[in-house]
């Protein structure tokens, strides 16, 4: 009996475990509103067409 | 509650006879009052007085009916309740008194109704000594003893009970509305039955038989018995057959008088069982172990996506126009796409390993159930038995 019932409290957990994993974030994607959600440092713009940051041509760090 | 009837009683006993003779009137309220004390054995003396001055008086009868439940005498609770309802229906007092009525039903055993409310109409529950009898009321047929309380017009009823091997038996009842009028009828005997075994249980064995096939050993009730037939007296039995490298089959039977039950063992092969625990305990072992690895990808499915999360949150709060902007460690987009392929990838290790192993211990757990030995420290499970009108299945789940 003892045994059944730890089986099945096993089993349990294990459920859990997987439904939990299931329910964890995904990665983020590169999406923006703003300049700031993107990698400013890195030259990284706001377009706002697409929603997305892209590297801006001039835009290194050494650019003026 | 009772305090609140006799009130009521008292208040509708001393209203209701406009001009009752002296002499009735000291007994009633004599023995009102010491029923109100709790001197019930007195009450009952001058009750019983005021009820033979003026029988017809619903009053006495009333008080005699709380007394007798009072007392816990059922019957006369009952009787006497009948009496004032018959005596005065529509009285103020009468729902207390079908109420008063109803408790001693209850009290004594009587089958209860469960129908809509008696206001106006009667209800009946007929009983005999042998259960089986047809009940025909007014020629019409009501069905079989015990006849639970149904409703019923109010006023006389002829009651006609019938059986085969007995003497058919007729009654003459008055029903009176709001209240169970219970009839119980012993039938006797008819010794001009032509069927023998019609003429009542007093002339059938009072043993039945459990037949077993031959070549298994054999022991009911915890003793040994010879396979075949068995003749044992009616009731529960429990009956263990063996076989050499199978399983014991256990089993209970309930034997009523006259019966023949055939009994066929399924035996189940213990090596076989046993093989099936076996696959059972090897397929969760399985299970556990892809879920073990299930868990362990989650986990690093969890950190990469967390990892990734984190580079996000950094470099975008890196300002160019802040000094010390490009302190290393710096992470591009390449990056967080690699973090996020390993997330995905591993997700879906552990999605599939998790499904897989919960698939694969829900195999052994069937498996396990399925090579379960019978349980020796519980009463075994019900023989499937062929009875009169039917046959009785019985299944049990346990774990």
């Amino acid at each position: 009996m003892v045994k059944r019932l730890a089986l099945l409290l096993a089993l349990a957990g294990a459920a859990t475990v997987g439904a939990c994993t299931l329910l964890d974030d995904d990665p983020p994607v590169n999406t923006c509103k703003i300049n700031a959600d993107c990698f400013r440092a890195q030259g990284e713009t706001c377009n706002t067409t697409t929603h997305k940051c892209e590297q801006t041509v001039d835009a290194g760090v050494d650019a003026p | 509650m009772r305090r609140c009837a006799v009130l009521l009683l008292a208040v509708s006993a001393a209203t209701a006879s406009a001009d009752p003779a002296p002499e009735l009137t000291k007994e009633f309220q004599a023995g009102v009052d010491a029923f109100r004390l709790g001197h019930f054995d007195e009450a009952r003396v001058h009750l019983e007085k005021a009820r033979s001055i003026d029988p017809k008086l619903p009053g006495p009868h009333r008080f005699l009916a709380a007394l007798a439940q009072a007392q816990g005498r059922w019957q006369d609770c009952l009787d006497e309740a009948r009496i004032a309802l018959a005596a005065n229906p529509r009285s103020v007092e009468a729902a207390d008194t079908r109420k008063l009525h109803g408790d001693c039903r209850t009290s004594a055993g009587r089958p209860v109704y469960h129908g809509a409310d008696l206001v106006d109409s009667a209800a009946i529950s007929v009983t005999t000594n042998i259960p089986g009898a047809t009940v025909k009321i007014g020629g019409l047929t009501y069905g079989g003893t015990p006849l639970e309380p149904r409703p019923i017009t109010p006023g006389k009823l002829e009651i006609d009970i019938d059986k085969a091997g007995w003497k058919p038996a007729h009654v003459s009842i008055d029903a009176p509305g709001g209240i169970v009028t219970d009839v119980a009828v012993d039938l006797e005997p008819d010794p001009n039955a032509s069927n023998p075994e019609l003429s009542g249980p007093r002339e059938l064995p009072k043993i039945g038989v459990i037949v077993v096939p031959p070549g298994v050993a054999l022991t009911v009730d915890g003793k040994p018995a010879a396979p075949g037939n068995v003749e044992l007296p009616s009731g529960l039995h429990e009956v263990e057959a063996r076989l050499p490298e199978h399983d014991p089959w256990r089993r209970r039977v309930s034997l009523s008088i006259g019966q023949k039950v055939v009994l066929h063992p399924a035996f189940v092969e213990t090596a076989v069982r046993e093989r099936d625990v076996h696959i059972g305990i090897g397929l969760l072992g399985g299970g556990a172990a892809f879920l073990a690895v299930g868990f362990a990808t989650a986990l690093v499915s969890q950190h990469a996506s967390a990892d990734a999360r984190e580079i996000v949150r950094v470099e975008t709060l890196r300002d160019p126009s802040n000094p010390g902007y490009d302190v290393e460690p710096m992470h591009t987009r390449a990056d967080i796409d690699a973090l996020r392929d390993r997330s995905h990838t591993y997700g879906m290790v552990s999605d599939i390993a998790i499904g897989a192993g919960l698939v694969t211990a829900g195999i052994g757990a069937y498996f396990l159930y399925k090579g379960d030995r019978e349980r020796t420290d519980v009463p075994p499970p019900f023989a499937i038995a062929p009875t009169h009108g039917g046959a009785f299945v019985a299944k049990e789940l346990r774990w």
